[in-house]
């Protein structure tokens, strides 16, 4: 009956100080739009920039799990700051992919002094359509010459290093671009420009820039891997920050939930307790679907073409909906620049509408899954799946495996061990001790069987239908119910200990909150909240609301303030 | 018609130079300000006799006259809408700065929003909405074509437009209806955030007044009385025949699946006829924006 230990993040948390001060610097800098300097200060400090760099290169830990939960402790104070901070991530995810190891190490020494790197992949008219970037890098004086722009990129100005896509080929296959490792100071002044900063709805403090080539000379040492394998780098990439893009809709909606529950004025209306239930159901589905796929990062590394993709569309989608609901529920003070928390609320949900579009919008993202479709429903029908590599991304709170990055691939073989291992873990001991539990899972798995008949209906095309945009939309709901349950499954000791543990409290009400949102994308009527669906619901709220009054974990898997 | 003649005095909205321009209102938008010059033109209209029938000097005909009028001012700025929509004096005591409608003060009391026909007024930024979602695709090019060649996109937009016409013959008194109305105007901004991608986060550039329309109308839903979500309407007492008689067949048929999905009722349409009653609509909506007309069963043509 261990419970899962939060000393990481109590750490970071103790690190980043008082509440109210770090709030008044995230309400200035929504004013001035003035880069988050003060938290970036803090979160060096406590040294959360040594995560951005493996082991082998003198980084602290390469376990994502533990990267999650830090972001995720970032996220609920300040969602910009957190991506102003974590985008050294993706600019450097390239580098442990296909660098040399001189360039590794020179990376390396960058990010552990605390340097941003950027990532240059979008262009002003092709944004996530890689394939058809127009950055030309020609062969020249036996290096390379850049020509065009780049925008927009994170830490487009500040960052000291940046990763760059570029063609290498005339034509647009997927081999005619490469990857570029620039060092910013050794380019050939008058050869570059700055693009400057865009001005957004939401993470205004964000140093989201551009930058525009002019011929600018670069080393032939500058090429990250071989020639022609930038799209696979990229993709590679994207894989790990997609799925670790998930942290941030934790932290926002678990900040709106602790905004809403907390003692005060804010839930005088009658059913505000069964809101706040219904999205502390939805942010536990959120929380289990990202901690598994955090993890699947290590235990099922092959796969993360499906999870990445799965995982970056259905932890904003759910978020969107708490942060949704929510808003419903408070009426103007929503909105209210001196709301609740002086105008966190307003100020969470326009950062967190940017999170469904970066890094690979949703759109994409579903796109992508529904190229692996043929694989995905023959195998879910089949649920064969890799046991061990499941049993790893369960066990929330093990250091998992070293991250092998020559096991990541552009297409998962074994399709979707998460979702494939539904049928096993609703026969296991854990689920069938709990007679609703049981048939809640037996129901998700018969609509997983109604899915991967549809599925298999769907005919490959390079642009699909609006229809299977919905079933892979159902696809992500589902993988998030299988993986309440594999939590459940691997954890259930914790009942024993933890309140929103105790009858199965949490992953019973997560699955009755996805299964409205799931018979909606799959044209089945919904019939109303059952009798057992309200007393879970009720038991929830309870159990909610005590846990925002002491300042305790909202999640299952949570930590307290 | 009166709504037409409103129009001209706007004249084209897109147009940067327009002293009542997007580019113009949201500089003002950016400051924290009402427009002045939209403010000043409102003033020489004297939008107020809009509300006075006839007999009283006034140039009130009728709701639907009167609604013409009033979205044509919403599709332009909900804060003029609010500022200058109403009979009365607006004084609507202590209120709140909210993170939409910049520049006012909003109170629950504000009379302009003090109407059940609100939801039909906010058929006039949802056209704004999504004529910038349709300009987008037709003027932005991904994957070797315009991104209104992506069949997603194309049925994206023609859910959003179904749900535009949806709100636009909704009987505002119907029970549920109001809350409904609600939904379906913020899922159908959200629908065109998802088509816009990047680009609805802008605040310059051509797209840059979505988020404008998206902030403005969070903020006037979330002054509306709650509404009790326990009322569960039915599709038959929702519609007004004499207004769904103006849709096509496949308009009112996906209207009426669109409303149905969102009860939890069984779908209207079978997945191959909403596939074709989506080319259809989008078809539509692509021709409307094309000829500039309104995307509400009017159709009437605008500037721009």
């Amino acid at each position: 009956m261990n419970r899962v230990s939060a000393a990481p993040e109590a750490a970071l948390d103790a690190a980043l100080g008082d509440r109210a001060q770090t709030w008044r610097w995230s309400a200035d800098g929504d004013r001035t739009e003035d880069y988050p300097s003060k938290y970036s200060a803090r979160l060096d400090a406590f040294g959360l920039h040594r995560y951005y760099a493996p082991p082998e290169w003198g980084g602290a830990s390469d376990d994502h799990e533990v990267m999650l939960r830090l972001w995720r402790t970032v996220a609920r104070r300040d969602l910009a700051a957190t991506v102003a901070h974590g985008k050294t991530y993706l600019g450097t995810a390239p580098v442990w992919i296909a660098a040399r190891p001189e360039q590794a190490a020179a990376v390396a020494d960058a990010v552990l002094s605390g340097a941003p790197v950027g990532c240059a992949l979008s262009e002003p008219e092709h944004g996530a359509d890689l394939v058809n970037g127009s950055v030309t890098a020609t062969a020249h004086d036996g290096g390379f010459r850049l020509e065009g722009v780049k925008w927009p990129i994170n830490n487009g100005t500040r960052s000291t290093h940046l990763t760059v896509l570029t063609r290498t080929a005339d034509a647009s296959t997927a081999r005619s671009h490469s990857m570029f490792l620039i060092d910013r100071a050794a380019l050939p002044p008058g050869s570059w420009r700055q693009l400057p900063k865009v001005r957004t709805h939401g993470l205004r403090t964000l140093d989201l820039s551009g930058i525009s080539f002019s011929g600018a000379q670069i080393p032939a040492s500058a090429l990250l891997g071989a020639e022609g394998t930038g799209i696979e780098i990229a993709l590679k990439s994207l894989q790990l920050t997609r799925t670790m893009c998930a942290a941030m809709s934790l932290g926002a909606a678990e900040h709106a939930l602790r905004l809403v529950a907390e003692p005060g004025p804010r839930l005088d209306e009658p059913r505000g307790p069964e809101v706040v239930a219904r999205c502390a159901a939805l942010l536990a589905a959120a929380e289990a679907a990202t901690l598994v796929g955090a993890r699947s990062v290590h235990g099922l590394t092959g796969e993360l073409s499906v999870t990445s993709a799965v995982v970056k569309s259905v932890a904003p989608a759910l978020a969107d909906r708490v942060i949704g609901e929510l808003a419903e529920l408070l009426g103007p003070r929503a909105w209210s620049m001196d709301g609740p928390g002086q105008g966190a609320f307003q100020k969470l949900a326009r950062d967190h509408d940017v999170v469904s579009v970066f890094d690979g919008s949703t759109p994409v993202n579903r796109a992508s899954l529904i190229g692996q479709f043929p694989r995905l429903a023959r195998r879910l029908a089949s649920g064969e799946h890799d046991g061990d590599g499941l049993a790893e991304a369960a066990a929330i709170g093990v250091p998992p495996r070293r991250l092998d990055r020559g096991a990541l691939s552009l297409a998962s073989r074994t399709g979707c061990s998460v979702l494939q291992g539904l049928a096993d873990v609703a026969a296991s001991d854990p689920v069938r001790a709990d007679p609703g539990l049981s048939r809640q899972a037996a129901g998700l798995h018969a609509t997983t069987l109604r899915l991967s008949s549809l599925m298999s209906q769907v005919r490959p095309a390079p642009r699909p239908p609006m229809a299977a945009y919905e079933l892979a939309a159902a696809y992500e709901l589902c993988f998030a119910g299988a993986a309440c349950l594999h939590l459940w499954s691997a954890r259930a000791d914790l009942r024993f200990v933890e309140p929103l543990w105790q009858d199965a409290l949490w992953v019973r009400a997560a699955l009755y909150a996805l299964s409205g949102p799931l018979a909606e994308l799959l044209g089945e009527p919904r019939p109303d909240p059952s009798p057992d669906e309200q007393r879970i619901l009720g038991r929830l709220s309870t159990a909610i609301l005590t846990a925002a009054a002491d300042s305790g974990p909202v999640t299952p898997f949570g930590t307290a303030l | 018609m009166t709504a037409d003649k409103l129009d001209e005095i706007f004249g084209d909205p897109w147009d940067d130079a327009n002293p009542v321009g997007y580019a113009a209102l949201l500089e003002a938008d950016e400051r924290g300000e009402l427009p002045a010059a939209a403010g000043r033109l409102l003033a020489d209209y004297d939008l107020g006799a809009e509300f006075v029938p006839a007999e009283h000097g006034g140039r009130f005909v009728d709701m639907d006259e009167l609604t013409a009028i009033l979205r044509t001012v919403w599709r332009r700025d909900p804060r003029l809408g609010i500022a200058y929509g109403h009979s009365g004096s607006r004084d609507g005591g202590t209120g709140r700065h909210l993170s939409g409608l910049r520049g006012l003060e909003i109170s629950e009391s504000e009379p302009a929003l003090h109407t059940v026909f609100l939801p039909s007024l906010l058929v006039g930024p949802l056209d704004t909405a999504l004529r910038t979602g349709l300009a987008n695709s037709f003027d932005r090019r991904l994957y070797g074509a315009t991104v209104a060649d992506i069949p997603f996109v194309r049925a994206t937009i023609a859910r959003a437009y179904a749900d535009l016409l949806a709100i636009d013959v909704l009987a505002p008194k119907a029970p549920g209806a109001e809350r409904l109305a609600y939904r379906m105007v913020v899922e159908a901004l959200s629908s065109i955030r998802e088509v816009l991608g990047a680009r609805a986060l802008l605040r310059s550039g051509p797209t840059a007044i979505f988020q404008k329309m998206a902030r403005d109308v969070a903020a006037v839903i979330s002054v509306r009385p709650r509404q009790d979500p326990r009322a569960r309407p039915q599709i038959r007492e929702l519609l007004r025949p004499e207004l769904t008689a103006r849709l096509a067949e496949p308009e009112l048929l996906a209207v009426r699946d669109r409303l149905a999905r969102r009860l939890g009722d069984a779908p209207v349409l079978t997945s191959a006829e909403r596939d074709d009653v989506d080319r259809q609509l989008f078809d539509t909506a692509a021709a409307r924006y094309h000829d500039r007309r309104l995307f509400a069963t009017t159709a009437r043509r605008i500037p721009g």
